[in-house]
């Protein structure tokens, strides 16, 4: 990896001159964290071992989703939000269990921010939405379930 | 036009920001109905927020995160004159970046 990107910069200076090349570069900094493997794996447990290495989780119930629906009305953008009241949170991260690759989103939180966050996200059937929170370094985690209607006919 | 909005509300203690991003958000699961084909993957996957040059939050995201992703999060004690930075990148290498006062935001 730090081979390809010295051979990539140095090409750019070569070729391109340092100004263009200092723009080519802003993304692959920027991406170094993705982790690729724990986005591609299959099942949760899978997930949560390639994320977490296999680090023990604890059921919380200081975790909570406050305005998750029960019952979706749009699979393509279902909104999901995560609160904790644990403390010193580092990471938050969401996965729903019955999509193709369930790691949707993984969270790197400073002590700027507080632990509430929203998004939207697709869900592919009825399916356990799960989060799982870094707090004082230990991992907690917390399901809630969230139905999906074809079509928005109950069911 | 930058395709990030952003919406700040700065109060005594805590900041809400709010931000859209537009973008397709494709998963490449999906097929082209009249040629058969699959429309390539194209989704963002980092999103970092700093505020003043000091990163507060970094998300990675995959294609599960819907078209025109919505993102909200709280920042504590910040003023209305802090600088908050946001910067998306895709799977393409495509990136944008939005700066600004929080008031101004």
């Amino acid at each position: 990896m730090t081979n390809m990107k010295r051979r990539v910069f140095l090409k750019g200076i070569l070729t391109t001159g340092g100004a263009v090349c200092a723009g080519m570069l802003i993304p692959q900094v920027v991406l170094a964290s993705w982790p690729t493997t724990a986005f591609n794996a299959g099942s949760v447990d899978q997930t949560l071992k390639d994320l977490f290495a296999g680090e023990s989780i604890t059921e919380s119930a200081k975790i909570s989703f406050p305005e998750l629906p029960t019952l979706a009305q749009d699979a393509r953008s279902v909104p999901v939000n995560i609160s904790t009241t644990l403390p010193k949170v580092s990471q938050i991260t969401l996965l729903v269990d019955k999509n193709p690759r369930p790691l949707a989103a993984t969270y790197l939180l400073s002590d700027r921010v507080e632990p509430k966050l929203s998004m939207r996200v697709k869900m592919a059937k009825t399916t356990n939405v799960v989060a799982v929170v870094k707090s004082n370094g230990k991992l907690y985690s917390a399901r809630k379930k969230v139905k999906i209607t074809i079509g928005g006919c109950g069911g | 036009m930058s395709t990030i909005l952003v919406k700040t509300n700065v109060g005594p203690e805590t900041t809400k920001v709010r931000m859209l991003i537009k973008h397709p958000m494709e998963t490449g699961l999906r097929k082209n109905k009249k040629t058969g084909k699959k429309i390539p993957a194209h989704f963002i996957k980092t999103v970092t927020c700093d505020l003043n040059d000091k990163n507060v939050l970094t998300a990675d995201w995959s294609i599960a995160i819907s078209k025109n992703p919505y993102l909200s999060f709280i920042i504590k004690g910040a003023k209305a004159s802090d600088v908050l930075k946001i910067s998306w990148v895709d799977n393409k290498g495509e990136h944008d970046t939005r700066q600004g006062k929080l008031s101004e935001l």
